[in-house]
């Protein structure tokens, strides 16, 4: 109050501002852009977020589908169309689909990768910098640039401690996926920052070397014994395919289990996930194609999380797990 | 104490009206009057707005309950029992934070026993609990509701208890326990804010009161003073024998009465004349012996009486010191309004002088009113001479409206600066004027109390001016405030038009010292230049860099709300007014020049010693009152050490001279304070800049004691026997 | 002015005024300090029920769905009305000033809102994001998507009639107490000042006799009388009396 002194002056702004205006582009478009949406397994909640970014603006676009099937061999087979084609913008969903389209930021061979031929957007992407996507997330420095779609691990780990402050993480996952060694790498990091301990415990392999499935809920078993208070889901394709036994497993074991994206909470019974919704990301993700088809240069567009994650709490696992959430957090949390 | 015009022998004559005990009594009836009114109605207010904060904090304490509720009913909904919640103090305690008039934020169970609790003033209700003083809401009641989202107005209970008021939210959730959301708003956080009130209402009656003891003076002076004054001087002309006169008939009722009846009586006296002299006429044709005893008869009336029948002259009222008094009391009023917050009000302008340093250019309108009151005043003085001091009070009145209106419409800094150098113009102006009709009311032989009259209605108008300046401006604006002087300053014009007397006194002043001589007399006088440059030049740079300029910007740097800074403020005129009685007397009775003047720079010095221990306001007022009174006790005797260092034939002019170059070497003091204060401030920030000001004048009174000391006799001003004041 | 006034109704009145002028004006500066108080108050409420309701909305908005796509903020919007009367209502609004929700249905529920609250909405990047509170009693609290872009806003309309009905009752009351204390204080102060200035009236009046005395009577008064204490009457009737002694022997100057 008693500050009403210096600065007297309306707060009121007449008229629209600058921004605002800037935000509507007067451009006639004479044709729908044509985009490439280049995915992993199928069409997908960022897909459709993508797809509905640009139908609810009105803008027109031709949304061209080539679905990889799970196979690096067919996204080069969709890349060296691209090349043919020329479509105004090339959509990649997913870790493998961009590193196989676009090759390591420092060795891309041209007859392969895009090679900066048509601008490019990624999402789901795990760790770009990591995966040499990009050398930088705030200026990618090439002609693709993208989404993040999992926060900071240390952002992940202070919302952890919001839900209990912790002592030991553990972690199972895939030992040849390379997503998931970088993200134990990171969690190893900041347990030596912060001091916390790691039981990090992959998969046995089998023979073929592929990870046994049948060897998960053993694990997590071990993992609990082990004084774990936390169970760390990655985002690995090999637990994407097996997330319901391995929730169980932690339920069964009493472990609590944490997940930073969405599929383990939505679609399994993990108890607490940081994660943004695939779709959103995808309407993100079409808000940075949105600015590189108006003529931005891709390469000068960060590579960005959303601003707000979604806090998503599993009632009936807290129920059986009797570990509730704070009250804090549940006046902010979805709960399923 | 009333400004007795008459001169003893009249007082002895005159039917002696409002004397001293009168007055005083009347003044001591009405300001009771006043006092005992004013606080009636305050407390009336104050209690009117306690109760009716009620409502308010009931709603307050809904619109938080329901944010609350809406998350526990959630959880509860969501099948976790209640005595499972997890972290509720941690949770309640983000929602208390947000409302800081909420004393505790309490759940308890059904049954009414404490789950959770946040809250200063959380022991206290959990005392009342114990007490059994809660009331609860009949829980079977709300669980009957079905439709919940219906009016939920009722759904809330208020009671209040020892200084807070209590709202108890049910929280019911099917299948799960009742709970109960107690909710407490403390009318604590308004404390601050009722003694703001408080405050101002001292302030406002003091004003009232020091603005009623000026109306009610004048009132006297004007109804009753001022035709008994005149009866007083006609009586003396009667007495001596002179039947010429008659008096104009002025004043109340009764005084007209008594006027009257004395033009009666003179008519009468002089009638009776006329018939002699008729008669002596008549009678002397008649013989030469009777025109000869006729007229040794008529001269020995004549020898002794003088008559006019028919031709009978008319005496006026002089002008009395209290005539002025008034104006002058509302003008310097009006001028101190905005003082306790000219710098804020400037800093608040967008400055086009971005290269100067914005405390610097902060403090140009400070200097600039006073190097336009210097401009001004020998224009003035010249003005006076050539059109009499109403006239002059009048013109003066012009720009110094203009000048107050533009100050509070000033779009930016420059326009504030003008206006304030206009506002100087008719300042000095009026001032002068005012002077000058002291002055001449003073040569008229009435110049005992004639300088205590002037000097008591400025102090008096800047101490109401700087204190309910500040109130105004807090719940007014700072526009606001400056129509308000502006306004004031159209009402005191308006009483001097009426009030003072036009045109008769329509004398050249006295010739204002040429400069050099001046200038020269100075130098040869090291006594004297020690004066100046070591006490009465430091004395002005603390007044108007400490009191005018960097009290406000350090008080509100600390979040002193302005009130405050206006009390504050003020407590500078209120040491003065103390001291000042003090000074005069150290001078007079005691022949103490140095000691007084060497206390003016070291009781700043030593209230600036003081600040950084004290909290802010706290110690601003120690400074601010210790410059008050240091200046109190130094300016009589200063002002009297110039004479005494004068003596000789030629002393009265040389003195003339000399206080003349005093006044301009103040002025230049005043000019610099600011200036001063805003390098301080700029380059070592509020505290340091406070301490270094008060310093300044505390350094120089050190030297001025060594001077002193240091000088042959010992003694910085001779002793004069039998002479001065 | 007031020329045929007594001393005492000059000097009453004059006081009078001066006791109400005191009694208006800390009342004035009471009230207007206490409207301020109350105002913020009220304002602080409504702006804690604006982002109340706005952070809500925000929440609904995570899966990434459009605001005009939501279904649970109108449910949302009027319970909240419902539960606070003096909210008179909530418009949501998308960027291009299009009513997505309101609890005012049908009037004006096509008409784009007004540019003043886009503006709100579109805050400059110094300053602080947040509920703004307009110079008409609306809040407007901007909204953000999951990419921190603005997609539009929700406006509260607040009613101030807590604050009128407050700020009446406690001008009634101070009116009440104002002429409660000015009619004690005029009566009080006409007696006072009659009282003391009672002596000087009384002086004058018998200065007043006296002189009339002096030269009423005069002509037949003998010089011997013992002379009354008025200085004037005094005078007067010893010139008199000089006047009078010279004009009877000016007479028996005429008669020899």
């Amino acid at each position: 109050m008693s500050r009403g002194l210096i600065g007297r002056r309306s707060l009121l702004v007449g008229g629209l501002t600058a921004g605002l205006a800037a935000r509507r582009p007067a451009r006639a478009q004479q044709r729908p852009w044509r985009i490439m949406m280049i995915t992993w397994r199928g069409w997908e909640d960022a897909c459709q977020g993508f797809a509905d970014f640009f139908s609810e603006r009105n803008v027109p676009v031709e949304l061209v589908l080539r679905d990889a099937g799970q196979s690096p061999a067919m996204v080069t087979r969709h890349v060296a169309e691209a090349k043919e084609t020329r479509p105004d913008l090339v959509y990649l969903w997913g870790t493998t689909t961009a590193m196989v389209a676009l090759g390591p930021y420092d060795a891309v061979d041209p007859t392969i990768h895009l090679a900066d031929e048509i601008p490019a957007v990624f999402n789901i992407v795990t760790e770009p910098v990591w995966n040499k996507i990009v050398p930088s997330l705030e200026r990618p420095s090439r002609r693709a640039t993208g989404t993040l779609y999992i926060t900071a691990m240390a952002q992940q780990l202070a919302t952890l401690a919001t839900y209990r402050p912790f002592r030991s993480i553990g972690i199972t996952y895939s030992p040849i996926e390379g997503n998931s060694r970088a993200v134990v790498e990171l969690l190893g990091q900041e347990a030596r920052r912060t001091g916390f301990e790691l039981i990090d415990r992959p998969v046995p392999l089998d023979d073929a070397g592929k990870p046994i499935a049948a060897a998960l809920p053993a694990k997590v078993a071990e993992i609990a014994r082990a004084g774990a208070e936390w169970l760390y889901i990655a985002p690995d394709t090999f637990l994407n395919g097996n997330k319901l036994p391995l929730t169980q497993a932690a339920l069964d074991a009493g472990l609590p289990s944490f997940t930073s994206t969405e599929p383990y909470i939505l679609q399994a019974h993990a108890l607490f996930g940081l994660v943004s919704r695939y779709y959103a990301v995808g309407q993100f993700t079409a808000f940075k194609a949105e600015q590189i088809l108006n003529g931005v240069e891709p390469a000068s567009i960060p590579v960005e999380p959303l601003a707000r994650f979604s806090l998503i709490v599993n009632v009936q696992t807290a129920k059986r797990l009797e570990f509730y959430p704070p009250l804090s957090l549940l006046r902010f949390a979805e709960t399923v | 104490m009333i400004a007795q015009g008459s001169k003893s022998s009249a007082a002895d004559r005159a039917p002696a009206v409002a004397g001293g005990r009168e007055s005083a009594a009347l003044i001591l009836l009405v300001v009771a009057v006043l006092v005992l009114a004013t606080l009636y109605v305050a407390n009336r207010a104050l209690d009117a707005f306690n109760r009716e904060l009620l409502p308010l904090m009931d709603r307050e304490a809904e619109a938080v309950s329901s944010s609350i509720a809406a998350t526990i009913e959630r959880a509860l909904a969501l099948g976790i029992p209640a005595d499972q919640l997890v972290e509720v103090d941690p949770f309640l305690d983000e929602f208390r934070r947000q409302l800081p008039s909420l004393g505790y934020v309490a759940l308890l169970d059904g049954k009414g026993s404490l789950m959770h609790g946040v809250g200063p003033e959380l022991p206290a209700f959990e005392a009342m609990l114990t007490a059994k003083r809660v009331l609860r809401p009949d829980l079977s009641l709300v669980q009957a509701q079905p439709d919940s989202d219906g009016d939920l107005g009722g759904r809330s209970i208020s009671t209040s208890l020892d200084g807070i008021r209590d709202t108890a939210w049910p929280i019911v959730v099917p299948g799960q326990e009742p709970l109960v959301l107690h909710i407490g708003s403390s009318s604590r956080a308004y404390d601050a804010q009722i003694t703001d009130v408080r405050w101002d209402i001292w302030i406002v009656l003091l004003v009232s009161v020091l603005a009623t003891y000026e109306i009610l003076i004048f009132l006297l002076a004007r109804s009753a003073e001022a035709p008994m004054t005149l009866l007083g001087r006609a009586v003396d002309r009667v007495v001596a024998g002179d039947w010429t006169r008659t008096v104009a008939v002025i004043g109340s009722d009764e005084s007209r009465q008594v006027l009257r009846t004395f033009n009666l009586a003179v008519r009468t006296v002089n009638e009776a004349f006329a018939r002699l002299t008729w008669k002596a006429e008549e009678i002397a044709r008649e013989g030469r012996e009777a025109a000869e005893r006729i007229g040794r008869e008529i001269g020995a009336l004549t020898e002794r009486h003088r008559f006019a029948p028919g031709r009978l002259g008319r005496m006026t009222a002089l002008p009395g010191a209290a005539m002025a008094r008034t104006p002058l009391f509302i003008f310097v009023f009006a001028e101190q309004l905005p003082t306790s917050f000219m710098p804020l009000y400037a800093g608040s302008l967008p400055s086009s002088f971005t290269w100067l340093d914005p405390a610097v250019a902060i403090g140009l309108p400070l200097s600039a009113f006073v190097v336009a009151v210097a401009v001004a005043t020998p224009l003035g003085g010249w003005w006076v001479g050539r059109i009499g001091s109403r006239n002059v009070f009048l013109l003066g009145a012009l720009p110094a409206v203009l000048g107050h209106v533009l100050a509070g419409l000033a779009s930016d800094l420059t326009m504030l600066i003008a206006a304030r150098v206009i506002a100087a113009i008719g300042y000095a102006l009026v001032t002068i004027a005012c002077q000058h009709h002291f002055v001449q009311v003073a040569n008229l032989g009435r110049q005992a109390g004639t300088l205590a009259v002037f000097v008591l209605a400025v102090v008096t108008g800047t101490i109401c001016g700087m204190a309910i300046g500040a109130v105004v401006a807090d719940r007014l604006g700072f526009t606001n405030t400056f129509m308000v002087a502006g306004g004031l300053v159209v009402v005191a014009a308006l009483l001097a038009a009426w009030v003072l007397p036009a045109d008769s006194d329509a004398v050249p002043a006295r010739r204002a010292a040429e400069g050099g001589s001046a200038w020269l007399l100075a130098l040869r006088a090291p006594r004297f230049l020690a004066i100046v440059i070591l006490g009465a030049i430091p004395a002005k740079i603390a007044l108007n860099g400490m009191v005018y300029y960097l009290a406000p910007l350090y008080l509100a740097q600390a979040e002193v709300t302005l009130p405050a800074i206006g009390r504050t403020i003020m407590m500078y005129s209120i040491g003065m007014l103390v001291a000042i009685r003090i000074g005069a007397w150290l001078a007079d009775r005691r022949r103490l020049y140095l000691v007084p003047m060497a206390l003016m720079g070291l009781l700043p010095a030593a209230g600036a010693l003081l600040l950084p221990w004290q909290d802010p306001e706290v110690g601003m007022l120690i400074a601010v009152t210790a410059l008050g009174i240091g200046h109190g006790l130094g300016s009589a005797p200063m002002l009297a050490a110039v004479p005494a260092l004068c003596p000789g034939p030629d002393g009265r002019r040389q003195a003339a001279l000399l206080l003349g170059f005093l006044r301009s070497a103040e002025r230049v003091g005043s000019m610099l304070g600011p200036m001063i204060g805003a390098v301080l401030l700029a380059s070592a920030g509020p505290a340091a800049a406070a301490l270094w000001l008060g310093l300044i004048p505390g350094a120089a009174a050190i030297l001025l004691a060594l001077a002193g000391w240091l000088l042959p006799g010992r003694v910085l001003v001779p002793a004069m026997s039998g002479g001065g004041r | 002015m007031f020329s045929g006034t007594s001393l005492v109704g000059r000097l009453a009145l004059t006081a009078f005024v001066l006791v109400l002028a005191s009694l208006l004006l800390s009342a004035a500066l009471n009230l207007l300090k206490f409207q301020r108080v109350v105002q913020q108050k009220e304002q602080a409420r409504f702006e804690f029920l604006a982002n109340d309701l706005a952070a809500a909305i925000q929440d609904g908005m995570r899966i990434g769905l459009p605001l005009s796509a939501l279904r649970s903020i109108q449910p949302l919007i009027d319970r909240r009305r419902t539960i606070d009367r003096l909210i008179d209502w909530v418009v949501v609004f998308d960027d291009a000033g299009r009513r997505l929700y309101s609890t005012d249905r049908g009037e004006a529920s096509d008409q784009p809102v007004p540019d003043a609250w886009r503006a709100a909405v579109h805050a400059g990047p110094d300053e602080p994001s947040g509920p703004r509170r307009l110079d008409v009693p609306v809040i407007v609290v901007p909204l953000t998507n999951l990419f921190e872009q603005p997609v539009g806003g929700l406006a509260l309309g607040y009613s101030e009639a807590g604050i009128e009905r407050t700020m009446i009752a406690i001008r009634v009351i101070l009116g009440q107490a104002i002429l409660e204390a000015s009619v004690p204080a005029a009566i009080v102060l006409i007696l006072g000042i009659a009282l003391v200035m009672h002596r000087s009236r009384r002086r004058m009046q018998a200065s007043t006799h006296a002189i009339m005395d002096a030269i009423g009577g005069s002509v037949l008064h003998k010089p011997g009388k013992a002379a009354p204490p008025d200085p004037v009457a005094a005078i007067a009737q010893e010139t008199l009396a000089r006047l009078h002694g010279a004009e009877a022997r000016v007479e028996k100057a005429d008669v020899s």
